[in-house]
């Protein structure tokens, strides 16, 4: 089988990245490109490169990574987000949708995830402010119970 | 030492390379290492005889590199944030007071810190707010382009 089909049957199924013990840099970056996150994999490539690191900063942890391909996969009408690496070595996306509508996330790993985010309130001009910790499953229906995986479209 | 900073007073906060995207910082440049209790920043009316802040930013530059403190990189950015509008806007979002202090080191000697009490969701909050306060007009370039 071709490599690129190999990798699309590969990522396809719905648990296959957080299931992949093994997975590479290289692989979640393809499997990004796939998903037509390519400005995602560009980026995650650069962090994920040690040239940039001060000697006390953690590398980019490769289970945060997953936790961004599983947490993409579920939201991506969100669209490319900004990414960053903290000294922690997790990775951070942020979308800067509209002045009412931020979300940041943390990958602390493949399953877990830290945020916050400001959206439209009740009351007019009025931001409401969510923010918390959990596994990916519970952010992830936490942030749909929000309407934030449609920002986009909305 | 350590002494409150005047809420019309402003700080600039080193941003790496992996923490700004297309020259803005994101909220990792305002995350602290595991073992720092604050973040780091730089007090910029500690340099008198300075006219704006641009030329604050490049004392606080100058001093870095000449100390050797910080390793500054070419593609970094210094974040501004006034303290009284930054501690406003952390009291309003989260009903956490902030300390912005000065905390002088000896080859450093405009040195801050934004103290709180740490965690992985406190940082992540503040670090959230933080970045969206900058303004364009205060992203300044970390090494001066010759």
């Amino acid at each position: 089988m071709h490599a690129i089909e190999s990798l699309k049957q590969r990522f396809t199924t719905k648990a296959s990245i957080t299931n992949t013990q093994s997975s590479s840099f290289e692989e979640l970056i393809e499997c990004l490109k796939l998903h037509e996150l390519a400005g995602s994999a560009e980026r995650i490539a650069y962090l994920c490169t040690d040239s940039e690191l001060e000697e006390e900063d953690e590398p980019l942890s490769i289970e945060s990574v997953k936790g961004f391909v599983a947490f993409m996969r579920r939201f991506a009408d969100l669209g490319e987000p900004l990414l960053g690496l903290s000294p922690q070595g997790f990775l951070g996306s942020t979308w800067r949708i509209a002045d009412d509508k931020h979300l940041y996330i943390q990958f602390l790993n493949a399953n877990e995830a830290v945020f916050s985010s400001v959206s439209p309130g009740t009351q007019g001009g009025l931001l409401f402010r969510m923010s918390g910790r959990g596994s990916l499953p519970d952010v992830l229906q936490t942030l749909r119970a929000k309407g934030m995986d449609k920002w986009r479209r909305s | 030492m350590r002494t409150p900073l005047p809420g019309a007073d402003h700080v600039a906060r080193y941003c790496k390379p992996t923490a700004l995207q297309d020259g803005i910082p994101l909220p990792e440049a305002f995350i602290p290492r595991n073992r720092e209790e604050y973040i780091s920043v730089n007090w910029l009316e500690y340099f008198s005889g300075t006219r704006n802040k641009s030329e604050q930013v490049e004392r606080i530059r100058k001093n870095i590199q000449e100390s050797g403190s910080l390793r500054l990189a070419a593609s970094g950015k210094f974040a501004v944030l006034n303290v009284g509008k930054t501690k406003e806007r952390i009291f309003d979002a989260m009903r956490i007071s902030l300390a912005i202090e000065h905390r002088p080191l000896e080859d450093n000697p405009s040195h801050g810190g934004i103290r709180y009490d740490r965690s992985i969701e406190s940082d992540n909050q503040i670090a959230f707010e933080l970045s969206r306060l900058v303004n364009r007009e205060d992203i300044f370039a970390a090494k001066k382009i010759s």
